[in-house]
């Protein structure tokens, strides 16, 4: 479970996010660019400090500003997968997945979920957009994360590639025992992976009716009815 | 080879191998600590340290030398110091080391410096996010990133220390098997009549050094690139 109340001030953006997030499985947050969707996953992984409030994760708190306290990135056991696949170039993509540690537990059926086993001994450079993503993935997946966050993981593949990473991020939830949190523009990926979700507009997220997902409706028409509401 | 050297010449040679490998392996630490700070950070002081660290290479080297002569010689204000250390600058190899890692350094940290701020920061990022602490992420990211920085400002610093002669002449003087690098032992030469036949064998000298130094340097960047 992860609950928070953050403040932040960027330029003319006043992110002020509230909100708690209970649901196993897929937690998506959409929004129009420059919402802050980006600037949420930083929060949360501690990338960025926020300027007031407090964010509870898994019983912990991660950050609090009336204890002081802020607890550093690399000790807040959490992953992202970002827009790029990120991998670090002087490593080869077996060294990308365990991050130089020694054992994984369950990296056999990671890289067999991701279908990466031939990759393996190969340097990022020889990758295609698809393929590296995909380890990008099982890399976060190696980690055994509590919390795994997704910011527009899709966004720069082709629609190809698009359809044949989504089942594989689908099925997360249920195969490794991770919640996510899927921030995303695209109202396709919304609507095919979100068990849960929230809307964030002028940076204030608002939780959205499960039957808005059923509807195609245009993004700009969901922005419409969520000012309404 | 080595009898087509002078023992004179000979020693000049070694005395320059010597002096610029060790001025080099020493700044190293030094320059890729400077280097790094200047990439990633903003403090207060930092344009002066900069104008400081950069002043060895707008200031003649002659005026660099009387520096460390008044700084650090046999009469300087560290004189007690160094005496507490066992340490003597004055008129010997280790003031000829000093006095190059002085003036190269400027070249070595702005390699440096430029390699790091090359490092793409979002995947200095992705290892804080995987549960590096910050000196994991130092050696294992951003320095293996910067590699060919560290080749290149080597590189430069020890084939500055090849050619220094300005500021060790001035330091610690050209006394021949303690501080007569190639190109005072070249100067020398040339003082003299006849000495142009050894003047000649030490500038081929010098520049079958640098071609190699160069080779080296291509060889590792190209190892390191792959």
């Amino acid at each position: 479970m992860i609950s928070a109340n953050l403040q932040k001030a960027l330029g003319p953006l006043n992110l002020d996010l509230n909100f708690t997030i209970t649901a196993p499985g897929i937690t998506v947050i959409s929004g129009p660019s420059g919402s802050g969707k980006s600037s949420l996953v930083k929060l949360i992984a501690g990338l960025n400090t926020p300027d007031s409030g407090w964010l509870n994760f898994g019983g912990k708190t991660l950050y609090s500003s009336a204890l002081n306290t802020d607890i550093a990135t690399h000790q807040r056991r959490l992953a992202i997968v970002f827009q790029e696949a990120r991998l670090l170039p002087h490593w080869t993509v077996k060294k990308n997945l365990t991050m130089g540690q020694k054992k994984i537990e369950s990296f056999d059926k990671i890289v067999a979920v991701l279908g990466i086993e031939a990759l393996l001994s190969r340097k990022p450079k020889h990758l295609s957009g698809g393929e590296a993503q995909r380890v990008a993935l099982g890399r976060a997946l190696c980690q055994k994360p509590e919390l795994l966050m997704m910011d527009e993981p899709l966004a720069s593949l082709d629609e190809e590639r698009k359809e044949e990473l989504l089942p594989y991020i689908k099925a997360l939830p249920k195969k490794f025992n991770i919640p996510i949190l899927y921030v995303t523009h695209s109202t396709k990926e919304r609507n095919y992976l979100a068990d849960t979700y929230y809307f964030l507009e002028k940076g204030k997220l608002t939780m959205q009716e499960k039957s808005t997902l059923t509807s195609t409706k245009h993004p700009q028409h969901l922005q419409l009815l969520s000012k309404v509401r | 080879m080595i009898e087509l050297l002078t023992p004179n010449e000979f020693e000049a040679l070694l005395l320059s191998l010597k002096i610029s490998l060790t001025a080099t392996l020493l700044s190293l630490p030094l320059g890729i600590m400077s280097g790094w700070l200047l990439a990633k950070f903003d403090f207060p002081g930092k344009g002066s340290l900069e104008s400081l660290l950069h002043l060895p290479l707008v200031l003649p080297p002659v005026v660099t030398g009387y520096g460390l002569l008044v700084l650090f010689g046999p009469n300087g204000p560290f004189k007690e110091l160094f005496n507490a250390l066992g340490l003597e600058l004055g008129f010997n190899w280790k003031g000829a080391v000093i006095a190059s890692m002085v003036v190269s350094f400027p070249l070595m940290v702005n390699a440096i410096r430029l390699a790091f701020e090359a490092v793409d920061e979002k995947l200095e990022e992705v290892a804080k996010v995987f549960g590096f602490p910050p000196w994991k992420v130092f050696f294992s990211v951003s320095l293996p990133l910067a590699w060919t920085g560290l080749i290149t400002g080597s590189m430069l610093a020890f084939a500055r220390s090849l050619g220094e002669f300005g500021a060790t002449i001035t330091f610690v003087s050209s006394i021949p098997g303690e501080t007569q690098t190639i190109p005072l032992a070249l100067y020398g030469q040339l003082q003299v009549p006849g000495g142009e036949a050894s003047a000649l064998k030490l500038c081929i000298l010098s520049l079958l050094l640098a071609l190699t130094a160069l080779w080296f340097t291509r060889k590792l960047r190209k190892e390191t690139i792959r």
